[in-house]
C-alpha cells in the first residue's frame, strides 16, 4: 500500500474493524439511524471518487453535479424506459463519466484556481439545464416517484423487498465495497503511481513522456463514473431528486469531508465523512448552530492537523511528546 | 542528416529577446556543449528544444522532422529527454520509484492491463524493477534506493535527476547544468558517466559552467551571449575565440 506509516497489522485490524461496525449496527439502531448510514455509505462513494480527482491536483467544485447526473440518469432511465435499479448503477455511472468527459477538455487545460472557478462554472451550467428544461428534468422541482430497487424473487421460493431497510442497507453495503474496492485498485496499480507522480510535479512528468492531460482525464473521468453510481443509488432511496440537492451547500460538504480527513492517503476522506456524519448527528438538535460547529471543526483541522485527520496516527507519538506525556516503552525514532 | 536541428530559433519574453535566431545543429553520437553567460537563453534553447516553450519564429527538426509544434510529452516519445537546471523530481516518493515512474515511456501495457495487473503488467513491473537497479547501481544510488527522494543531499538529487533521465532511454539527452553544487570528484564521475553514455550511442546537449568539465568532455561546444549563437566549434578552437574570450570577459 502506498501512503506511510501505519503499518500493515493496524490497517488490516482497523479494517475489519469498520467493516463489523458496519455489519453489526443496522440491527441495533432504529430506521432513523438505519437511514443516516444508507447516506452515509453513498456518501464514502461520493467522497472516495472525489479523491480520484484531487489525486491529480484538481479540486472540482463539478463532482457533486456529477453525482446528480448518475441520480437524473437513473430517474430518467427508470420512468419513461422502466429500466431496473441494478442496470442503472452502471448507466449513472456511465452517462456521469460521459458528462465528465465532455467537460474535463476545457477544464484539464485550467490549473490551480482558473480549474477551481471553470469547475463551479462547469456544475453550475449542469445544474442550470436541470432547472431550464423542465421536460425532461422536471425543472425546480425536479423528478418525483422515482422507483425503488424492486424485490429480488427466487422462483416462488422467497421474495425480499429490497426497499425496505435492513436489505437496502446491505445493498447499499455491498454496492459501495464494490466501488471502493474498485477505486482502491485503481488508486494501487501502476496507474496511481502515475497520478502520484502527475500531482507531485507535472513538468518532470511531462518531460519524462507521461501524457499529463490523459492522466488527468482519465482520473476525472473515473472519478465522475463513481459518482455517478452514488448518484444512481440516492434516486432509487429517495425517490424524488431536485437541483437543489445537487447545489453548492453540497458541494461545500463534500470540501469539508475531504479537507477534515486529508485525501493524502485513500482512506482520509472515508475517515473525514465518518467523523463528521457521525458529530453531525451528535449535534443534530442545536440545528441553527450546526454550520458554526462544522466551521469550527474545519478550523481546528487546518490549524492542528493540516494534512487532515489521516495524519492522526503518524502524529500521535509526537503530540504525546510534545505536552509532556510520558511514553513508556520502546522509544520510537 | 543533424540529430536535432534548431533553425532560426527566436523566443521573445515581451520586449526581452531571450533567444535570437539561433542555429544549432547536433550530429548523431556527439557531446554538444552549450555555454554562455547567466541569463544568455540557455536554458530557454533546452525549453524550446523539449517543447516546454513555443518558439516566437524559427524550427526546431528531429532527423528532418519538424517538431516545434509537438508537446514535451511527445517529443519525449521520440527520445528527447531533459533535465531540469533545478533538480527536479518525486520529492515524496522513494528513490527506486522515482526512476519505476521515470522508465513510462517503457511501459507498453494499456491501461486496462494496467488496472487489471495482468501476468503481462506483472512481467513489464519485473522487467521495469530490475532496470531501475541497475541504473540506480550506475549512478551509485542503490544504498538509498528505498530512501524518500526530498530527503536526499542536493548532489545525489542531481543525480538521480539524471538517473531518471536514463531510464527513460533518450536518444538525446539535454543537461542542464548537472554538476551545480558537485565537488570536482562527483563532477570527473557524473562527466565519465557522461562519457559511457556517449560510446554506448546517447547524443548529448550540455549546459554546465564547470568549464574544465565542458572542455574535457564536449566534442563540440555552442557558445551564447544574449541569446545569440556567437561561436561554434571543438573546445579548442571555442577557447581561442576571441568574440567567446570578450563575451566571458565582459561579462565580468
Ligand atoms: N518564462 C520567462 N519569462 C520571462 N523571461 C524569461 C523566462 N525565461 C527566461 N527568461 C529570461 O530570458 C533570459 C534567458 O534566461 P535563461 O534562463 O534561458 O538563461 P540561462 O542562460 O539559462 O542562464 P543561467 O546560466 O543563469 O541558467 C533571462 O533574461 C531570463 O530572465
Ligand atoms: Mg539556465
Amino acid at each position: 500500500m502506498r501512503g506511510n506509516s501505519a503499518s500493515l497489522p493496524i490497517t488490516l485490524i482497523s479494517w475489519i474493524a469498520v467493516i463489523a461496525v458496519f455489519l453489526v449496527l443496522p440491527f441495533v439502531v432504529g430506521p432513523y439511524l438505519l437511514e443516516v448510514m444508507i447516506m452515509l455509505l453513498i456518501n464514502i462513494v461520493v467522497v472516495a471518487s472525489f479523491r480520484l480527482i484531487t489525486m491529480t491536483g484538481g479540486w472540482s467544485l463539478a463532482h457533486i453535479p456529477l453525482v446528480g447526473v448518475g441520480a437524473y440518469s437513473a430517474a430518467l432511465l427508470s420512468k419513461h424506459f422502466g429500466v431496473s435499479f441494478w442496470l442503472n448503477l452502471p448507466l449513472g455511472g456511465l452517462t456521469a463519466a460521459f458528462v465528465a468527459a465532455a467537460i474535463c477538455y476545457p477544464l484539464l487545460r485550467m490549473k490551480g484556481f482558473a480549474f477551481f472557478i471553470g469547475s463551479f462554472a462547469a456544475g453550475e451550467a449542469i445544474r442550470l439545464c436541470w432547472i431550464r428544461f423542465r421536460n425532461p428534468f422536471g425543472g425546480p422541482r425536479g423528478l418525483i416517484d422515482i422507483a425503488g430497487a424492486g424485490s429480488l424473487r427466487v422462483a416462488g421460493l422467497f421474495s425480499l423487498n429490497l426497499d425496505s431497510g435492513i436489505p437496502f442497507y446491505f445493498l447499499t453495503v455491498l454496492v459501495t465495497l464494490i466501488c471502493l474496492y474498485l477505486m482502491h485498485r485503481l488508486g494501487d496499480s501502476r496507474i496511481g503511481v502515475t497520478l502520484e507522480a502527475i500531482h507531485i510535479h507535472d513538468n518532470l512528468a511531462k518531460s519524462l513522456g507521461i501524457p499529463v492531460t490523459k492522466y488527468r482525464a482519465l482520473a476525472f473521468i473515473a472519478g465522475g463514473f463513481f459518482a455517478g453510481v452514488a448518484g444512481a443509488m440516492l434516486a432509487h432511496r429517495l425517490r424524488t431528486i431536485d437541483p437543489h440537492q445537487f447545489g453548492f451547500t453540497t458541494t461545500l460538504y463534500l470540501l469539508l469531508w475531504a479537507i477534515v480527513g486529508g485525501t493524502t492517503t485513500f482512506a482520509g476522506p472515508l475517515l473525514g465523512i465518518v467523523a463528521l456524519t457521525a458529530i453531525g448527528e451528535l449535534i443534530r438538535r442545536f440545528s441553527e448552530w450546526v454550520p458554526l460547529i462544522y466551521g469550527v471543526i474545519l478550523i481546528v483541522v487546518v490549524l492542528f492537523f493540516p494534512q487532515g485527520l489521516e495524519s492522526l496516527p503518524a502524529r500521535i507519538p509526537f503530540l504525546l511528546k510534545k505536552y509532556g506525556i510520558a511514553q513508556k516503552g520502546k522509544p520510537r525514532k | 542528416m543533424a540529430l536535432l536541428e534548431l533553425a532560426g530559433l527566436t523566443k521573445r519574453f515581451g520586449a526581452l529577446v531571450a533567444v535570437d535566431e539561433l542555429n544549432v545543429s547536433i550530429e548523431r553520437g556527439e557531446i554538444r556543449g552549450l555555454i554562455g553567460p547567466n541569463g544568455s537563453g540557455k536554458t530557454t534553447v533546452f525549453n524550446l528544444a523539449t517543447g516546454f516553450y513555443r518558439p516566437s519564429a524559427g524550427r526546431v527538426l528531429w532527423q528532418g522532422e519538424d517538431v516545434t509544434l509537438l508537446s514535451p510529452e511527445r517529443r519525449a516519445k521520440l527520445g528527447i529527454i531533459r533535465t531540469f537546471q533545478q533538480a527536479a523530481l518525486f520529492g515524496e516518493m522513494t528513490v527506486v520509484n522515482n526512476v519505476i515512474v521515470a522508465c513510462h515511456l517503457h511501459l507498453d501495457v494499456g491501461l486496462a492491463g494496467q488496472f487489471l495487473k495482468t501476468p503481462k503488467m506483472r512481467a513489464v513491473q519485473r522487467r521495469i524493477e530490475a532496470r531501475a537497479d541497475e541504473i540506480l547501481e550506475l549512478m551509485g544510488l542503490l544504498e538509498v534506493k528505498h530512501e524518500v527522494a526530498g530527503d536526499l543531499p542536493h548532489g545525489s538529487q542531481r543525480v538521480l535527476g539524471i538517473a531518471m533521465a536514463l531510464a527513460s532511454q533518450p536518444q538525446l539527452l539535454l543537461l542542464d547544468e548537472p554538476a551545480a553544487g558537485m565537488n570536482p570528484v562527483e563532477t570527473e564521475r557524473l562527466m565519465s558517466i557522461i562519457r559511457m553514455l556517449r560510446d554506448k550511442g546517447t547524443t548529448m546537449f550540455l549546459v554546465e559552467h564547470d568549464m574544465k568539465a565542458v572542455m574535457s568532455t564536449c566534442d563540440r561546444i555552442t557558445v551564447m551571449d544574449f541569446g545569440q549563437g556567437i561561436a561554434e566549434g571543438t573546445p579548442h578552437e571555442v577557447a581561442k575565440n576571441a568574440a567567446v574570450i570578450e563575451a566571458y570577459l565582459g561579462g565580468g
